[in-house]
């Protein structure tokens, strides 16, 4: 039960229970209701649990929108009724802690997974979490064909590449790649279809910023993504492409350095 | 926002005409041309990200208007205090972008470590009073700017208040030295919902503080037979509030005055006509101060 609103104690006891309130605390909604007084006017002789419903409504209805818009496929995929009951679940679960709510909803996919949604699924979430990260992260000037040639050919072996900080590399569960590009816009997300010679099965993802700064998404076969794996800890590209021998090293580094996954120098560095 | 391009200063007061809140459907008409708005404001804490398209379309667009931020996230009314790792983003984005106002609400929207993701109503207590005055002294330090302070639009009161909204405002400005960000629309909404005098409200608040001027729409939900006014920014501004705002011109002189949209967001088009009807009460006030009543009280 809140106290006396006329002291810093019961302020702070107050608001605390008003934010579970609104967050959906029956308990506490009932007491922050009982707190409620000074109707005026038009409105005299509407219940203060009814007023107060409106803040639990609106932030309920902008949460879910928050995370319908960070994860749109999966959105797409469970359908309106059932993306609003585990959105809804995850943000009883999980309230937001900072009101940078472009940064809200990291984790739904393991929220999914712990539902018993299907593997494929939580992969979904997973890519569309990676994009929304992808589209938020610092910025950072990419290596271009230009600075690459400017490396000595006898030192490529030894370059460390590191991706830009927007990249997201995903072990994915099967199928979840397939699905997700099938409901993905291309407004939203370019999807890089991998050059070069046939290929081992997708398992996993690279997600990643590019300089034009639109958001762009490559399937990663297992070899593929322990090669980009081993660049993004900081071992040499030598040792990378060694991680498996089942790809196409040469058409991974085009289309990476086609994108800009790689950093270049950062302004004013050396 | 490391790779921030070099900015020339850029800061100044907003000019006291009609300007419009930059919502991201409407971003493509910016990027492409410049549309006819005097000024531009966005919500601050939409663009507290690390980088990306936001941050790089926001400073292209700011090179050619004057920008206000307005926040809804610093949680003024917090009993707990402010967070100062929120602080600090602002402070990054506004010494970025220098905007020539910022703002927030008199409302608060964290306590305990949770975020309400609304603006939630505080008891109008002499304690509240101290932690608003507290918090509001940090939070202009830490911004090291002067900050504008939103009077909120409520349905619920606490039986605890005992001093009056406007009073309670008044004496902000004059123990923090802080500006008042009047919605002429949340004091029709409070007047409706919890019988609010704005006449009393505007005679008692400092006028010489009101730094920027909100109008926006409201939706009318009837609850159990009776009607209850919403802030939900999604339609053009009501004729009762546009007379509200007449009154309020006349009693303070123009003002920066930004149309609000946020829900069912129309064509830009439909923006920029609100702010031209604006735009001529402001133009009516500082030709004959006497006429802005008059401009709409048929």
């Amino acid at each position: 039960m809140p106290a006396d609103a006329t002291t810093l104690e019961g302020l702070v006891a107050l608001q605390r229970s008003l934010v579970r309130a609104v967050h959906g605390d029956p308990a506490a909604f009932a007491a922050s209701a009982a707190l409620l007084g000074g109707e005026g006017a038009a409105a005299a002789g509407i219940p203060a649990t009814k007023r107060l419903f409106l803040h639990l409504n609106t932030i309920d209805h902008a949460l879910l929108g928050v995370l319908r818009q960070a994860y749109p496929a999966t959105a797409r995929l469970l359908g309106p009724e059932r993306f609003a009951t585990r959105a809804r679940a995850f943000l009883r679960a999980h309230p937001p802690r900072r009101p940078q709510l472009s940064g809200y909803g990291a984790g739904f996919e393991r929220f999914l997974a712990e539902a018993e949604e299907p593997a494929e699924l939580a992969g979904v979430a997973a890519l569309d979490w990676a994009a929304q990260e992808a589209y938020l992260a610092a910025d950072w000037p990419a290596l271009g064909a230009a600075g690459l040639a400017a490396v000595p050919q006898e030192r490529h072996a030894r370059l460390l590449l590191a991706p830009v900080p927007s990249a997201r590399l995903l072990a994915l569960p099967a199928g979840a790649w397939a699905r997700w590009a099938e409901a993905i816009e291309s407004s939203t997300v370019v999807l890089v279809v991998p050059g070069g010679a046939a290929r081992a099965p997708t398992s996993g993802a690279l997600v990643w910023r590019r300089p034009d700064l639109s958001v762009a998404a490559r399937p990663l076969s297992e070899d593929e993504r322990l090669c980009l794996a081993a660049l993004a800890e900081g071992r040499p590209l030598l040792e990378a492409a060694a991680q498996g021998a089942d790809f196409d090293l040469a058409a991974l580094l085009t289309d990476a350095l086609a994108g800009g996954l790689f950093r270049g120098r950062p302004p004013g560095g050396s | 926002m490391h790779s921030a391009p070099p900015t020339k200063p850029r800061a100044g007061p907003l000019p006291a005409r009609a300007g419009i809140g930059l919502r991201h459907r409407h971003l493509p008409d910016f990027l492409r041309g410049q549309p006819a708005a005097a000024w531009l404001e966005v919500h601050s804490e939409n663009y507290l990200v690390e980088g990306g398209p936001r941050l790089a379309q926001l400073e292209r667009i700011r090179a050619d208007y004057p920008l206000s931020c307005h926040g809804v996230g610093l949680s003024l009314g917090s009993a707990e205090g402010l967070d100062p790792a929120h602080l600090a983003s602002l402070r990054q984005l506004y010494d970025r972008f220098e905007p020539g106002l910022v703002s927030d609400h008199l409302s608060w929207s964290v306590a305990g470590g949770v975020y309400a993701s609304d603006l939630l109503p505080l008891p109008m207590t002499e304690a509240a009073l101290e932690v608003v005055v507290d918090n509001l002294d940090r939070a202009q330090e830490a911004l090291g700017r002067r900050l504008a302070v939103e009077n909120p639009s409520n349905y619920v009161a606490f039986a605890a208040s005992t001093i009056p909204e406007a009073e309670f405002l008044a004496e902000l400005v004059r123990r923090t030295g802080c500006a008042l960000l009047l919605d002429v629309n949340n004091l029709y909404v409070c007047r409706h919902n919890l019988g609010l005098d704005p006449a009393a409200w505007l005679a008692r608040i400092p006028g010489e503080a009101v730094a920027e001027i909100h109008l926006a729409g409201h939706a009318r939900l009837e609850v159990e037979g009776r009607p209850l006014l919403v802030d939900d920014h999604g339609s053009r501004v009501a004729e009762p509030v546009w007379r509200l705002y007449g009154e309020a011109l006349r009693r303070l002189g123009p003002r920066p005055t930004l149309i609000e949209w946020d829900t069912a967001l129309p064509p830009l088009e439909v923006l920029l006509a609100e702010a031209e009807h604006a735009q001529g009460c402001l133009d009516a006030c500082a030709a004959r101060p006497a006429a802005c009543e008059a401009a709409h009280a048929g």
